[in-house]
């Protein structure tokens, strides 16, 4: 029993449990298994137990209902923390000019403080972590505020450290709390940091770099295999979002590149360039589809694909948008389709076939 | 819950704090230039949405005028250099035949500028549009009303700040001020012009934007019609307004 559990793989030891009870009252209706009065008792002991233990411990749900009452906690908690952040930031707006420089610092420095050690104590208070995760979104919020106007109130130079700060902030506040959302705030400050930083060095100022889609390659690099070199399982679908976020932040700039290729570094006429990128984007996402079919990492697959089609109809809109009558252009897009979905259907039947 | 992990993100929050409230410590610790602004430099503007109460002052100012250009309204941001200022800045060389090159992705540098307040480029820009007043009123054209306008906005209305050099390193610049109550230096972003010339454009200055405090703003119900803005830069470049105090009757 002393077995250690994040929250999914609790819920998902419970759903098990209650597929196996299901199935084992299907069994004995068809006359294929009866088990013993005493081992009846011993495993119906031992599931009550386990049940107990995994609702009680790790706030799984035993019932079809509790779970989606769960998910509406998820949307609430979601919808609140967002609202209630930009309450934060509102509420600060409407009344600064009427304090003092002192009072602003003052105000500023001690909010997220203040919010930070509330979230510890509610996560102490409370089982199931939602609202600490409402308080450390605001949190967060308030951070962001506190340098952001402080960077106003004495009129500094806005820097790219910034985004720094804000990335170990909200990626603190994710892996103390287990906070999905916070963990992707601080992969696109990340992204936004090391942009920045290679864009400078490459002879832009770093507000600029939208203007050199290959500066976020290197951070999604880094972030795709983040989760290979360090388990993640205490957390609760953050290898997921690693991998999600960095498959779609290297695609996009890939996307923005094959046609803008006047924004590369690379010493090549624009149209080479948007051709070159245009392949490797049908690679990347392919080899996408790939890893993720090996691995069993369905996010990635589906990231994959999302983006092979993205590529593969760009290139149709590129081709045949002025060229053929609209029904005609469509209708090429559905068959498409239906040759993706063949191509799947092969392919789980590749699969099935393996088992 | 992670302790170590709770304690870090305590300490970085007051450690962040504790380095920008350091460094505006030290740059407010001295006073590098102490610029007078009156409020065609330096509108003070309070925020139009009632969801701010802010209120902060906006730099107003231009590059040289050409006797070819008809920038006079504030909005040019053009400054021509040499082959070597431009190198000094670390551009590379631009390879565009002669045409406007709108093709590329142009390089940015952070700089300092040299600021000058009503000074020669001012007088330069007011003898300017004297004469192409007088000009247009010598033809007879039909942009002599134009011409009037423009010369009475740049003689009571239009901002008398200009920037009138651009160079890496501060100490460059510095040997070129002849009058520091008028000309003081700037931190800013400069980027490649377009054209071929040798132009760089002056993206933004780092003091463009100034907060000013409730502290500032005592004893004012409103502000007059004309003031001035006692505006102080610290030893990091970087600016403070001072004070407001009306503008003497003329």
């Amino acid at each position: 029993m002393e077995h250690s559990y994040t929250r999914a793989e609790a819920q998902q030891r419970l759903d098990q449990l209650q597929a196996f009870r299901a199935e084992l009252v299907l069994l004995e209706s068809a006359g294929v298994l009866h088990l013993a009065p005493e081992q009846q008792a011993a495993v119906q002991g031992y599931h009550r137990q386990l049940q107990q233990e995994l609702s009680q411990r790790y706030d799984a749900d035993v019932s079809q209902s509790g779970k989606r009452l769960t998910l509406g906690m998820q949307v609430a908690s979601f919808l609140g923390a967002v609202a209630l952040a930009c309450s934060v930031f509102f509420l600060f707006y409407q009344y600064w000019g009427y304090f003092n420089t002192t009072a602003q610092v003052a105000i500023l420095v001690a909010a997220p403080l203040l919010t930070y050690l509330a979230t510890i104590g509610i996560r102490r208070l409370e089982q199931t972590g939602y609202f600490a995760k409402l308080m450390a979104m605001i949190s967060f919020a308030c951070f962001v505020l506190n340098i952001a106007m402080l960077g106003q109130i004495f009129n500094l130079s806005p820097t790219d450290n910034a985004l720094l700060l804000w990335c170990l902030y909200a990626a603190i506040l994710a892996y103390a709390f287990d906070i999905r959302l916070l963990l992707a705030v601080a992969i696109f400050c990340f992204y936004g940091f090391i942009a920045a930083r290679v864009g400078a060095w490459g002879g832009m100022y770093w507000l600029s770099m939208g203007y050199r889609p290959e500066n976020f390659m290197l951070p999604a690099l880094l972030l795709f295999v983040i989760p290979s070199i360090f388990s993640h399982r205490p957390w609760s679908q953050f290898d997921n979002i690693y991998r999600v976020l960095a498959s779609c932040g290297l695609l996009l700039a890939v996307l923005v590149l094959s046609h803008w290729g006047r924004a590369s570094y690379l010493a090549l006429d624009a149209g080479t360039v948007e051709k070159l990128y245009q392949v490797l984007g049908f690679v990347i996402s392919a080899g996408l589809i790939a890893i993720g079919v090996k691995k069993s990492w369905a996010a990635v697959m589906n990231t994959g694909v999302v983006f092979f089609m993205l590529f593969l109809y760009t290139k149709f809109f590129d081709w045949w948008w002025q060229l053929m009558p609209k029904y005609l252009f469509f209708f090429v897009i559905g068959l498409t389709a239906l040759l993706f979905m063949l191509i799947f259907t092969r392919l789980r039947k590749t699969l099935r076939a393996g088992v | 819950m992670n302790r170590r992990l709770l304690l870090l993100g305590f300490l970085l929050v007051v450690i962040a704090n504790a380095v920008i409230l350091s460094r505006v410590g030290y740059n407010r610790s001295g006073v590098v230039n102490s610029i007078q602004f009156s409020e065609r430099e330096l509108p003070v503007y309070y925020s139009r949405s009632r969801e701010n109460s802010g209120v902060a002052a906006q730099l107003r100012w231009q590059t040289p005028a050409q006797a070819d250009d008809n920038f006079y309204y504030g909005f040019r941001r053009e400054l021509q250099l040499s082959d070597t200022q431009l190198a000094a800045l670390g551009f590379p060389p631009r390879n565009c035949d002669g045409q406007r090159d709108y093709n590329n992705v142009r390089e940015e540098r952070k700089a300092w500028v040299l600021m000058e307040l009503n000074g020669t480029a001012y007088q330069n820009a007011l003898t300017l549009a004297e004469a192409r007043w007088h000009d247009a009123q010598e033809n007879g054209d039909d942009k002599q009303t134009r011409r009037k306008g423009e010369l009475r906005q740049l003689r009571y209305e239009s901002s008398r700040l200009y920037a009138i050099a651009v160079a890496a390193a501060p100490e460059t610049l510095l040997a070129a001020v002849r009058d520091p109550d008028k000309q003081f230096l700037v931190r800013a972003v400069v980027q490649q012009g377009y054209s071929c010339e040798n132009t760089v454009w002056i993206k933004q200055l780092f003091i463009e934007h100034l907060h000013i405090s409730r502290e500032r703003l005592a004893g004012f119900d409103r502000l007059p019609m004309h003031y001035q803005v006692e505006v102080a830069i610290g030893q990091l470049g970087e600016a403070w307004v001072e004070r407001i105090v009306p503008a003497p009757d003329k």
